[in-house]
């Protein structure tokens, strides 16, 4: 998937246009979480396998190996790192004003209708 | 079929009389389930406007971020997860069509012309192992010639 995404934006001489973060089976999660490996995937006669290797992205895990929560926690917090946080809590501030903002338009809005219909 | 009756029932005719209280099967065709007593029962059951404004949390960010997970069925449970920053979670299990990934950039092409964000795509199982880009496959469908980076 990396690859292909990658070789589209090269095309489109757009580099770096889409990143792919790996965010879950980090060896490093494999290890501290102590999930199970599947080392039968990797064929080290297979050149799949080998890019495999080469990219560093060894041992082979199943998603399904980490604990729901501990999974949870990973994404929830991949996604914090990923979000400038600073900027999002600017968005939901300007959230709230604009939700005030609509409301005021709204309630303009049914007061006239409540005049139409003949509702106090 | 067998019926009741209440003293709750609502006064309203927009309900049927027989809907809420038949205790078996009843299929029915007709009669005056989207009716109205009067104008203002209308306005007040419809025409109220109510406030679902939601500001996109994408909008304002430097890079539009998703999350891909290969697994369907994990789906449902990370978008729980990440639900309070309004993150889109989908499944790339059908990802290995030349056609979705190109949909994918394309997707990701119109953000950065038309927005200005780059796409950043965090992948909890993380760049597959396999499924490389079929280059003459690409250019027998797109046109052009494809290169790869590096």
């Amino acid at each position: 998937m990396a690859e292909d995404l990658a070789a589209f934006c090269a095309d489109r001489d757009k580099p770096g246009l889409v990143e792919i973060r790996r965010v879950a089976l980090t060896p490093q999660q494999i290890a501290t979480l102590d999930v199970t490996t599947t080392p039968d995937e990797i064929k080290p006669t297979d050149s799949r396998s080998r890019a495999f290797i080469e990219r560093g992205l060894e041992p082979a895990a199943q998603l399904e190996a980490i604990p729901p929560d501990a999974l949870s926690t990973v994404a929830r917090q991949a996604v914090e790192h990923t979000l400038d946080l600073k900027v999002l809590a600017e968005s939901r501030e300007r959230e709230r004003v604009e939700q005030a903002e609509v409301q005021d338009k709204l309630d303009e809005v049914n007061e006239a209708l409540r005049d139409v219909f003949g509702l106090e | 079929m067998s019926c009741r009756t209440s003293a709750t029932a609502p006064a309203a005719r927009n309900v049927s009389p027989l809907h809420p209280y038949v205790t078996t099967v009843f299929h029915g065709k007709g009669g005056e389930s989207r009716t109205y007593e009067t104008p203002v029962e209308y306005y007040e059951t419809h025409e109220t406007l109510h406030n679902y404004y939601e500001r996109s949390l994408h909008a304002d960010q430097p890079a539009y971020v998703a999350v891909l997970c290969e697994a369907a069925g994990m789906v449902p449970m990370i978008g729980r997860a990440v639900r309070n920053y309004r993150v889109e979670v989908a499944s790339s299990s059908g990802f290995d069509s030349l056609t979705v990934k190109y949909d994918l950039f394309r997707d990701a092409l119109y953000r950065y012309e038309v927005f200005g964000q780059k796409t950043i795509l965090a992948a909890p199982r993380g760049p597959r192992p396999f499924g490389r880009l079929d280059t003459r496959e690409h250019g027998r469908r797109f046109g052009g010639v494809l290169r790869r980076p590096g």
